[in-house]
């Protein structure tokens, strides 16, 4: 028997890179820390992933962007982000100020994309302690999810990030496929440090007056506790199939929540649409650590 | 109406700055909802909120006792200070529950005609503390029950007004900024949106401005209403 209470405190290592404890923030859950900073210390989390970023400022999707559903949240923001550029210059001089790892989340149009992506971040960005590679979002046309979602070309993705990076590679994995197992395995032949799943769960709601869709962009993706059977669930199958590093995201809402999926296999966690639900939560999880 | 105490380290709030509500016996959790602060008086630290039972988070407002406690973000948004809106007389527009974020600003105004539209005459909020305040209350509801038969947009005279403050349902906010347009009015519009987070984190609830995508959460909620892409 694991102990629980014990991992929660732990120091969590991919490779040589050291996170005083398993308990992240998701991206796109999170901004780029300023506003969290209000309400929390950031000082106390394992690690930040930050809002998804490309290589060029996208715009997003148009609103509606956002459903409550029973127990979770169905969102299509569409990865409105100021660029990589604007990121290392504008973003991360705030987050230096603590001592936090940071870890950049990212997407490409292509796989020349997500190499650039890297390599720009290895040469200008400092104090970053891992790259999170986006093969998962399900919100863009081009890129996340399509290069998630085929095993040849997450091995290629991963493979060319991993070229270009100097800190840890975690491939984000999406649950929207047939098996998880075979995408983890291919980003582990790409050379992932580390993976983390799940992404959102691919999802609908419609307005039953207007017989629409209620997303401006029809389709989005499903978090919150609704999704952790799921997530539970990919992660001890991944479990079976990799030593890699495993870093569990989906509906945790509890520090119960957060032990179950250390029970699955997990070596840290990700905490994502609970800090929406209540933050108080997440504050005395990380004061008891 | 919901009141509570706020803590200690709430001591100013904006006109038209909102908070963010969610009870400790619900479940499943639900997402924070937000509210328009109503009334904040900085002495007794009590914050009320105004409400309309929609969903199951409102129904559980309503049966909400004394002493219970309540988890809430405030004071959010950018709000409007008095000072930023033009002196003379100004006009507020309000629709239905839309009211509420317009009474902390009526308090610093002395000179102000209220428009207010409603479903029906029972959903009018403190009537009679708006007829004391304003100069003149213009009503309409769509049932016709009182006031002016149909759109509180009708009513509107606007070429007696140095400035126009609205809060209310997208169409109501549209119609009238397209007529504060046409008499060049400056005119702030307080906008909703589904929220997840309230405070600047999810990009959930944006509206679509003249410099791009905009937080209604963070950059919001009061805009000016010649920059917003209706």
């Amino acid at each position: 028997m694991v102990d629980l209470h014990q991992k929660l405190k732990s120091p969590f290592s991919i490779g040589k890179t050291i996170f005083p404890n398993p308990i992240w923030l998701a991206s796109g859950t999170c901004g780029f820390g300023e506003e969290l900073a209000e309400c929390l210390n950031l000082n106390q989390l394992g690690g930040i992933c930050l809002k998804g970023t490309t290589l060029e400022p996208r715009a997003g999707n148009p609103p509606p962007r956002i459903v409550e559903t029973p127990s979770g949240i169905l969102n299509s923001i569409g990865l409105q982000n100021p660029g990589i550029h604007a990121v290392i210059n504008q973003k991360l001089p705030f987050l230096n100020q603590f001592k936090v790892p940071v870890i950049i989340n990212f997407s490409g149009k292509t796989e020349e994309e997500y190499g650039e992506i890297a390599r720009i971040i290895s040469e200008k960005a400092k104090n970053i302690a891992a790259l999170e590679v986006n093969i998962s979002c399900p919100n863009v046309k081009k890129g996340g999810l399509t290069f998630g979602t085929d095993p040849a070309s997450v091995e290629q993705v991963i493979r060319t990030v991993k070229q270009n990076a100097n800190v840890p590679v975690i491939a984000k994995l999406t649950p929207n496929v047939t098996d998880i197992t075979t995408i983890a395995k291919a980003a582990e032949a790409g050379g992932a440090d580390a993976l983390s799943l799940i992404n959102t769960v691919t999802g609908m709601a419609f307005d039953i007056k207007t017989q629409k869709p209620k997303l401006a962009n029809g389709i989005g993706g499903l978090s919150g506790p609704a999704i952790r059977p799921i997530a539970i669930r990919m992660v001890y199958q991944v479990r079976q199939c990799t030593t890699l590093p495993i870093i569990g995201i989906g509906g945790i809402a509890t520090q119960d929540d957060i032990f179950e999926f250390f029970c699955a296999g997990a070596d840290a966690v990700q905490i994502g649409t609970m800090t929406f639900l209540d933050i108080e939560v997440l504050r005395k999880i990380l004061d008891s650590i | 109406m919901l009141t509570f105490e706020a803590p200690l380290d709430l001591t100013t709030v904006n006109p038209c700055q909102f908070l963010t509500i969610s009870l400790p016996d619900i479940s499943p959790p639900f997402i924070k909802k937000p509210f328009s602060i109503y009334h904040f008086d900085p002495k007794t630290r009590i914050i009320s909120i105004i409400y309309r039972v929609i969903g199951k988070g409102t129904a559980n407002f309503s049966r909400q006792t004394k002493d219970k406690r309540v988890t809430v973000l405030a004071p959010l948004g950018n709000g409007i200070k008095p000072s930023e809106l033009p002196p003379g007389k100004l006009a507020f527009v309000a629709g239905g529950i839309g009211i509420a974020s317009l009474n902390l600003i009526s308090q610093h105004i002395s000179e102000f005609d209220l428009y207010y539209g409603a479903r029906t005459q029972t959903e009018f909020i403190d009537l009679p503390s708006w007829n004391n305040r304003a100069m003149r209350v213009f009503l309409s509801t769509d049932d016709h029950s009182v006031g002016h038969p149909g759109v509180i947009t009708e009513v509107l005279k606007l070429d007696q007004y140095t400035g126009l403050i609205a809060c209310g349902p997208h169409i109501m906010l549209k119609k009238v900024s397209e007529l504060c347009k046409k008499i060049d009015l400056p005119h702030w519009v307080i906008l909703e949106e589904y929220m997840a987070c309230g405070m600047g984190v999810c990009m959930g609830c944006v509206v679509n401005t003249t410099s791009g995508y905009q937080r209604v959460c963070k950059e919001g909620p009061v805009f000016n209403g010649t920059d917003i892409i209706w």
